[in-house]
């Protein structure tokens, strides 16, 4: 599917991250097999065959999750050097 | 014997007895993971897996553990299967010194055949069958593809263009997440670009012939360039095509090739990834590549391999490509030096065998391992013995500790020193102290130890052993 044919109704909970804003990004080839979801915030994926503990936020591990608020807080690799030009 | 593709060279696996094909449909999670991991544990000589039939897709392909046994890495080299890892090593080495080799560029590559050329119809999700590698990866990971990149300051310098295996997460229908490790020569490539404001152009290819992924996975030095290496290792020109899209030198024989560019000074969440230390990398901040263009061959053959809990797939790979440029850089100030084994988690740990030239030597030669390019993001754990000691056989090696280290006399402890952020013992990530344990036996003017009367071997072994072998193998 194109990223223009994105359903943008169809808008779930990220397991991982917890905000609302997860949507279908590809079919699977053969139709009706699969569905991938993305997760705008964090960049989560999971495909709806996985089993429980990548698609389901209860089932997810708790070390793995991830805080929406506190995502910009972590470390650059690499850092951004200064640009040339800027005196 | 070389290869120009994967397809030629899981051919010659296959001749070998060192392929075996799963018609058999298999989901994308978990069995694609669970499979690479389980290959891994059948021991040294396991065999690569060609995946025909996957969950969803029509006529997709995963090949998995392709340099992953001893077997599969001599046949890479167009050895004997049966060769010895210390035999691979010294011939990787031999043929190493013939660098550079030869290129051969051709004017036309199979990975044209099918061409996506508008980014808006681009989904990766959707044309490779990629998978969700240890349970929790933040998501789907090309893992095994050469990038190709040129340096900004001098893009017509092709000695500077860096072909490197670096880790990329799908973030979206035509955008990677890619990790550049500072260490590591694509970040010298975008730092230049990041500093002029520019976006850094790539080349991701997947699915090659086995040695261009050795060679990018090896630390050689900025300005060698991988394709003369290949052309070094395989004694036979490396075939590459020119992209007229992007400008860059990409293997001729690649099943997918991806196209794109860095965004300058973007970084988003990336990860966490299951890495070759055993542990997850984390989320950190990391580039962002929009993709722009896809070509692949027909039925294209997506090559990952399963990362984790070492031994995998990485450390048959990254064990003799990593220990030679090592051994060869310490020959040229050391000739004492008979052999390096780097294949522990990519050199963390290197053991170097040498002979001694004065006593006091062994921490010398410590030192220089630390200085050396690869050297100084890894090797946390020097262990220098020697020559008669095979730093390949770690029974060997372990003896070595047992009775020659003094722990008052042979530890030297460097605080503080550069190490790869993925080290999850560094604090702060990438910082490290280093040690170089001397496992050598003591010599003038370094007298001390009881060391005078090693136990020779009795007369008549290699008689008896022999006899013994015949009786065996008569049994």
């Amino acid at each position: 599917m194109r990223d223009s044919e994105i359903d943008r109704s169809k808008i779930r909970a990220c397991p991982r991250c917890l905000t609302g804003d997860a949507r279908v990004v590809a079919r699977s080839p053969r139709p009706g097999v699969w569905t991938m979801h993305l997760c705008k915030v964090c960049f989560y994926t999971w495909r709806s065959t996985e089993p429980d503990y990548a698609t389901r936020a209860e089932a997810l591990s708790p070390r793995f999750r991830i805080d929406p608020s506190r995502l910009g807080e972590g470390r650059a690799m690499p850092e951004v050097p200064p640009l040339r030009n800027a005196e | 014997m070389t290869f120009d593709s994967l397809r030629d060279f899981l051919a010659a696996l296959d001749d070998n007895g060192q392929l075996l094909r799963i018609t058999n449909e298999v989901a994308p999670e978990p069995d694609l993971g669970a499979a690479g991991r389980a290959v891994n544990e059948l021991g040294e000589n396991a065999p690569a897996l060609l995946f025909e039939n996957i969950l969803g897709f029509e006529d997709a392909r995963v090949a998995l553990n392709v340099h992953g046994s001893w077997p599969n890495n001599a046949l890479m080299l167009g050895l004997d299967k049966d060769t010895p890892v210390k035999a691979q090593f010294f011939e990787f080495v031999r043929r190493y010194r013939t660098f550079p080799g030869a290129v051969e560029r051709r004017n036309a590559a199979p990975w044209q055949e099918c061409v996506i050329d508008r980014p808006e119809d681009i989904n990766l999700f959707e044309l490779l069958p990629v998978f969700r590698l240890n349970r929790n990866d933040g998501g789907c990971f090309i893992d095994k593809g050469v990038v190709v990149s040129r340096e900004p300051d001098r893009p017509d310098d092709a000695n500077r263009q860096n072909v490197g295996i670096y880790r990329f997460q799908l973030k979206g229908p035509n955008r990677l997440g890619i990790q550049p490790v500072p260490a590591h020569d694509i970040a010298i490539h975008l730092r230049q670009a990041e500093e002029r404001g520019e976006d850094l152009k790539v080349a991701i290819a997947i699915g090659n012939e086995p040695v261009i992924s050795c060679v990018a996975g090896m630390p050689i030095l900025y300005d060698q360039s991988e394709y003369e290496m290949a052309g070094a290792l395989r004694q036979k020109p490396y075939p590459i095509f020119n992209s007229p899209y992007s400008g860059l030198d990409i293997p001729w024989g690649s099943e997918i090739v991806i196209e794109g560019h860095v965004k300058s000074r973007v970084r988003e969440i990336e990860g966490p990834f299951g890495e070759f230390t055993g542990h997850y990398s984390g989320g950190r901040m990391m580039p962002v590549i929009d993709v722009t263009r896809v070509s692949y061959r027909k039925h294209p053959i997506l090559e990952s391999l399963y990362i984790g809990m070492p031994w995998t797939e990485l450390d048959y790979m990254l064990a003799v490509n990593t220990s030679a440029p090592i051994y060869v850089q310490l020959k040229e100030q050391f000739p004492e030096i008979e052999a390096v084994n780097a294949a522990y988690t990519h050199g963390l740990v290197v053991i170097v065998s040498t002979r001694r030239r004065v006593g006091g030597f062994a921490k010398n030669v410590g030192l220089r391992v630390l200085t050396t390019p690869h050297g100084m993001g890894y090797a946390k754990v020097v262990i220098v013995v020697d020559e008669t000691v095979d730093p390949f056989d770690l029974k060997q090696v372990m003896w070595a500790l047992s009775t020659k280290f003094h722990p008052a006399h042979d530890l030297i402890v460097i605080p503080d020193a550069s190490v790869l952020p993925l080290d999850p013992g560094s604090s702060p990530p990438g910082i490290t102290h280093k040690i170089i344990m001397d496992a050598t036996t003591p010599i003038s003017p370094e007298v001390r130890g009881h060391y005078s009367q090693p136990v020779e071997r009795p007369a008549g072994v290699d008689a008896w052993l022999t006899k013994l072998m015949e009786m065996q193998r008569n049994a």
